[in-house]
């Protein structure tokens, strides 16, 4: 850790003027912002690729016509818990730096929130198992997993954000739970290729969000 | 003062650096010592310094 010079003793700061303070103001409130955000804007692009990659994949497995079905191959759903670990773990180790030495009422609200997340994820994917166990007929069995989960986890992401007021997480969460109702129309099949398509975008917009957010001036012209 | 001059007690730039870094956090959230500390750079001594000319001027 490098550590600057004692300053307390600069008085007006030596040659710092106007210019510089606004300079030197924007700059410590963008790595302020970097360091205390919990959704890095590199997460987001990662997330996009990853959303891709296995939504694209089931599709690839999926299209055509297939009867008897064929479930993806092994390679293809070791890749994707592989790109889901990767992403809880990079998602843990970024809300874990952002709330290091931080407390008060919005990391609370925070960690509640991604509770309820957690209970959304677990619902919606525990009802897959009662639907096999029905012995749900091929569309049913290739809808529900495709847009149901994330239409639940979508609406009850955008309800609890708007709750604590945080519009961004609520109008990204709202997009996903979208892309879900609409990739609902898309057939057994397309549904998956409409889910990985929309949400990569949703990722990517949000990517562009945090970049502009974390780097949005502070001073005024 | 006019909107041009520097106030000598905010803008030094370590203590400008403090004030940006606790404006970016969440409102009514607070932040530890330590963490302030990494993200300014400044040894427990200086950066208490900078906190109590801050705090005075309250």
């Amino acid at each position: 850790m490098s550590h600057t010079p004692d300053t307390t003793t600069a008085g007006n700061g030596g040659n710092f003027d106007p210019q510089q303070a606004a300079a030197l103001l924007d700059q410590a409130t963008v790595q302020a912002r970097r360091r205390f955000s919990p959704g890095p804007p590199l997460l987001w692009v990662y997330r996009a690729a990853f959303v891709l990659v296995a939504f694209g994949g089931y599709w690839l497995s999926v299209r055509g016509h297939q009867d008897p079905y064929s479930a993806p191959s092994d390679g293809l759903v070791a890749v994707i818990f592989a790109l889901v670990a990767i992403n809880i773990g990079w998602s843990t180790w970024a809300l874990k730096r952002a709330g290091a030495g931080v407390s008060g009422p919005a990391q609370r609200k925070r960690r509640a929130w991604i509770g309820v997340m957690l209970v959304a994820w677990v619902a919606a994917y525990a009802f897959t198992v009662p639907l096999y166990h029905a012995s749900a007929s091929h569309p049913v069995w290739a809808l529900y997993p495709a847009s149901a989960p994330l239409m639940i986890v979508g609406l009850a992401g955008a309800a609890t954000s708007a709750a604590r007021r945080d519009w961004p997480a609520a109008g990204t969460t709202l997009a996903i739970a979208i892309i879900a109702a609409v990739a609902g129309f898309g057939g057994p099949a397309g549904a998956w290729l409409i889910m990985g398509i929309g949400l990569s975008a949703v990722c990517l917009g949000a990517a562009a969000f945090k970049v502009w957010q974390q780097h949005r001036s502070v001073v005024r012209p | 003062m006019t909107t041009n001059e520097l106030d000598p007690l905010i803008h030094v730039p370590t203590r400008l650096k403090i004030v940006a870094t606790l404006a970016a956090l969440p409102d009514g959230d607070t932040l530890s010592f330590t963490r302030l500390q990494d993200m300014i750079g400044l040894t427990p001594g200086n950066l208490i310094i900078h906190l109590r000319k801050l705090e005075d001027a309250d």
